[in-house]
């Protein structure tokens, strides 16, 4: 399939992990939505930016660390990008040395424009 | 884009961070609880007000008459709108819900 | 215009069922397609077949069923159903339960995709 022929989704995260269910499950719909071959990015605006922080160890919750999924999505279930809005970590006390994974950090212009080239934008 | 909140701006971020990623024609609906951004004499009024500068901003007849808000209440210049308009807005815009 | 719709909050607790169902009847009457509802999240639990609010209550069920009746495609994620216990007995109808590709499929074939 060529890259015009792709269809555009992105997942827009905007809630903190582990309070609610909304991460785990987007994850679960990143990872099906990868087999499709269409044009799959990820971005983590607003308190989504807390998913990404290193050092999660979720043993005494007894629920998964979700923070490990993210460097085997591109990798192995072909989402095309994660991107992290760089105004919604530095409001948040973090920065790039404070992120469990290798991402895109963009600042928040860039991303309204790359918002604006998808063809459906789905937020948890 | 169409940027519709659909929380109370007191109680979410939904409507703050709708308007950081409002861009020029774009305009905003606001739903369910996400009306109360359009109350007048409210702690928003001076940000809906300066965003309605360059963006049209909507409201639900719906919502807003369930929850007892006169159209008088209503800022200035937002304009209602009913379940048909909102489809007829998104059929202009690309939907993008903040919540 | 073709629409698909994406449900992620359950019955009752939350508006946004019936914020959906007022805009699918709407979109309807203009004219314009539904190419599906997809259920995610908590959103499975508005096609539980088991809901029974009071009778001089709206029942989100029934009224979900009615809008199947008029051609309206109702999907429910296997996935998110089955971590909620909404399965092949407890579903409405069983057919409707399918995955997520569905919704990708929703998000490729209709002109708009809407989050409620």
């Amino acid at each position: 399939m060529s890259e015009q022929e792709k269809t555009k989704v992105m997942f827009v995260l905007r809630t903190a992990p582990y309070g609610t269910i909304y991460e785990q499950e987007a994850i679960e719909a990143m990872v099906m939505f990868g087999a499709y071959e269409q044009d799959i990015s990820v971005t983590f605006t607003g308190d989504g930016v807390f998913s990404l922080k290193k050092g999660q160890d979720t043993s005494l919750l007894g629920k998964k660390n979700f923070s490990m999924t993210y460097p085997i999505l591109i990798d192995d279930f072909e989402i095309s990008h994660i991107y992290v809005e760089k105004e919604s970590l530095e409001e948040r006390g973090m920065s790039e040395s404070d992120l469990a994974t290798e991402v895109e950090i963009i600042d928040r212009n860039t991303l309204k424009q790359k918002m604006r080239e998808m063809k459906a934008l789905l937020p948890f | 884009m169409l940027h519709i909140v659909k929380k109370s701006p007191y109680e979410s971020s939904a409507f703050s961070d709708a308007i950081n990623y409002i861009e020029q024609n774009d305009i905003m609906l606001l739903t369910e609880d996400g009306i109360y951004a359009a109350k007048k004499g409210g702690k928003f009024e001076g940000a809906l007000k300066n965003l309605m500068q360059k963006n049209a901003v909507y409201c639900l007849i719906a919502d807003i008459k369930a929850r007892g808000i006169q159209e008088n209440e209503i800022i200035e210049n937002v304009k209602i709108i009913d379940y048909k308009g909102f489809v007829e807005k998104v059929t202009e815009h690309n939907p993008m819900t903040w919540s | 215009m073709k629409f698909g719709i994406l449900i992620k909050e359950g019955p009752y607790m939350h508006q946004a069922m019936d914020t959906a169902y007022n805009f699918i009847l709407a979109a309807m009457e203009s004219g314009h397609e539904i190419k599906g509802v997809f259920f995610y999240n908590d959103g499975v639990y508005n096609r539980c077949a088991t809901l029974e609010p009071p009778r001089d209550e709206r029942n989100i069920m029934k009224l979900l069923s009615e809008l199947e009746l008029k051609g309206v495609r109702l999907i429910v994620c296997v996935a998110a159903g089955k971590r909620r216990g909404i399965v092949n007995q407890t579903v409405c109808k069983v057919e409707e339960i399918s995955g997520l590709g569905q919704l990708l499929e929703l998000c490729i074939t209709s002109d708009r995709t809407i989050t409620f």
